[in-house]
């Protein structure tokens, strides 16, 4: 039997990256962070070359007997990831720097979690997608707790940390059931061997139950969001970012995959749960968003929410509702990504830990709606392309993040999902509030004399900002012309056949 | 001694008792984050279990290979949960669960 290592390319550039900079400490231990992350954004681009270079596009293949997938969906999909952390890397720059993380192990950590997430979007055997998730999940508790003179970040990676462990540990035993109700690891022999199963196969249901629970956690849905929103405020900002954007892309896909393929004979099943999960998460975003003081907490909750829509997207079960749940994940990313580039470029001051007379720890400031209120006099760019991320993830037309929640809800109605499609409409009106309380603070209301007076904020580096700019203009023209992207996607998934 | 032999709904219960008291040790201990990482261990081992029971009923390695899989795993997520309860230690001076409440989530 002969395999070759050539369609491994891009994983195996992460991961060569990975090791050089390892070398790199252990040879010279007291470097700052310049030479590691010129490398890791130089593997970003080599990878996502060789992702393209490597591809057999037309024909959905399975490579190294069967343990991964190599088809157009995994190709969008991993190039997203890619992409994303490369961007969110040149906005978290300079942030970086000034929480003092600039270090070579910040972008290490970074690196095996996007190998993780490669690994787990092109899995289709059960020991890759386990040992790939643990990849993505374990270096992330680290990541949150980074700042480690912060309480609030030693605190926001322990509950992830349990949290996800307990979630992994579900997904795990959910596993073990499949693999006793079927006698089969892999997602190809499982779709074969359950074909006939229904739900009175004890054994594959509660599998199901336990691996949608554990996906649930890590796309932080309702009932399992608890983690999210302390998680979201206490780690870095741009690992913060991170983890809204570039695991989820992972995650989405695995629903899908699980959906479609191994565990479609429970389709019922599937439909109830996520039904339930995309209903609360669409209502608790919505509602709970509208109380937070804090944009990170606020867009922990507006997390929820989209997970809420993107799983109504998902439950449909068949090809179309799969690529409106691609498409919205990526309509998300490219919102996200700038929402948070341009909190990544205010000030925050890392003074989680400062203590009070009385020892009562005192919560950090920079990232509070307040920091925000008249920010167009100071700085029009920051607030322009705020206002864009904010229109977009509100879904207001003829931003993208609206063709992204169009597309789902569409999908919805002509599936006969009228009530969902109902809730979700009404949640939406309701989640655009607290956006737009976003907007109307930094473009029409003024700070008070004396305020914040001296307060400079740091200047943006000239590529960054040029980036960012096209990032938040990105969603404006692929809102003007969204079959662009939609095509894209759609078209992605017709190629694949059902082997997603 | 035919009959006394355990069979592969032994190996399952067992393993659905380790999930049961790793939930309960979750839920019930409220003083100290040492135990909590046990039991969040125990989650993947009571795991591992049903992986080899499942292995020997089927006959099939991959179940065994799964579980070599998911110790190295297993060995992994604690040395980062370790890491973690260090790093609260030196900033805080205890590992109760009481101090990780300055953020209301």
């Amino acid at each position: 039997m002969t395999f070759s290592l050539i369609p491994l390319l891009p994983e195996l550039t992460l991961l060569a990256a990975l090791s050089l900079i390892l070398l790199m400490v252990a040879l010279y231990p007291s470097q700052d962070g310049t030479a590691a992350y010129r490398l890791t954004q130089l593997a970003l681009w080599v990878a996502l070359l060789a992702l393209w270079l490597t591809q057999d596009i037309e024909e959905p293949q399975l490579i190294m007997n069967g343990m991964l997938l190599r088809s157009t969906s995994t190709l969008l999909m991993q190039s997203a990831a890619l992409l994303a952390l490369s961007l969110a890397l040149l906005y978290g720059r300079a942030s970086l720097i000034r929480q003092k993380l600039w270090q070579p192990e910040t972008f290490m950590l970074f690196l095996c979690s996007t190998l993780g997430v490669l690994a787990v979007i092109g899995a289709y055997h059960f020991v890759p997608l386990f040992v790939g998730l643990e990849l993505m999940a374990l270096p992330l508790y680290a990541m949150v707790a980074l700042r480690k003179d912060d309480a609030l970040s030693i605190e926001a990676g322990l509950k992830y940390f349990f949290l996800g462990a307990l979630a992994s540990g579900f997904m795990l035993y959910g596993i073990s059931l499949v693999y006793g109700a079927t006698g089969s690891l892999g997602l190809l022999a499982i779709a074969h061997l359950a074909e006939g199963f229904g739900s009175s196969n004890t054994l594959l249901l509660l599998g199901l139950i336990f691996i949608v629970a554990g996906l649930a956690f890590k796309l932080s849905a309702v009932p399992f969001h608890m983690w999210a929103p302390d998680v979201y405020r206490g780690a870095p900002t741009l690992v913060t970012l991170f983890i809204s954007t570039v695991p989820k892309l992972a995650v989405v896909v695995l629903l899908l995959r699980l959906m479609s393929g191994p565990l479609s004979s429970l389709l019922t099943e599937w439909q109830t749960m996520l039904a339930l999960l995309a209903v609360l998460s669409m209502i608790v975003g919505a509602v709970v968003a509208i109380a937070q003081p804090n944009l990170k907490r606020m867009l922990a909750y507006s997390t929820i929410g989209h997970m809420g829509y993107l799983l109504l997207g998902a439950l449909v079960g068949n090809t179309d509702g799969s690529s409106a749940a691609m498409f919205y994940i990526l309509t998300y990313a490219l919102s996200n990504l700038v929402a948070f580039g341009v909190l990544l470029s205010m000030n925050e001051t890392s003074d989680g830990d400062s203590k009070n007379a009385d020892g009562k720890i005192t919560l950090s400031r920079g990232s509070d709606l307040e920091d925000f209120r008249g920010l167009y006099q100071r700085s029009p760019i920051r607030a322009v392309l705020m206002t864009l991320a904010m229109l977009s993830l509100a879904g207001v037309p003829p931003l993208l993040g609206f063709y992204g929640k169009f597309a789902v809800i569409a999908v919805a109605l002509i599936n006969g999902f009228v009530w969902l499609s109902i809730i979700a409409i009404l949640t939406s009106v309701i989640a655009a509030f607290y956006y737009l309380r976003v907007v109307r603070l930094m473009l029409f209301s003024s700070r008070s004399e004396g305020e914040g007076e001296g307060e400079i904020l740091p200047a943006i580096g000239v590529i960054p900002r040029t980036v960012l700019t096209l990032n938040g203009l990105a969603l404006l023209a692929l809102g003007l012309f969204p079959s662009v992207l939609l095509d894209t996607t759609a078209q992605a998934l017709a190629w694949t056949f059902g082997l997603l | 001694m035919p009959g006394l032999e355990p069979t592969l709904t032994h190996y399952l219960l067992l393993a659905a008792a380790l999930l049961v008291i790793s939930l309960v040790g979750i839920i019930a201990n409220r003083r100290n984050v040492l135990v909590l990482l046990m039991a969040v261990e125990l989650v993947l081992l009571s795991a591992n279990l049903n992986f080899v029971a499942f292995s020997a009923y089927y006959n099939d390695l991959s179940g065994q290979v799964m579980a070599m899989f998911v110790l190295a795993t297993v060995a992994v997520e604690s040395a980062v949960g370790l890491a973690l309860l260090i790093l609260l230690f030196r900033r805080r001076g205890n590992i109760a669960i009481q101090t990780l409440d300055v953020m209301k989530g």
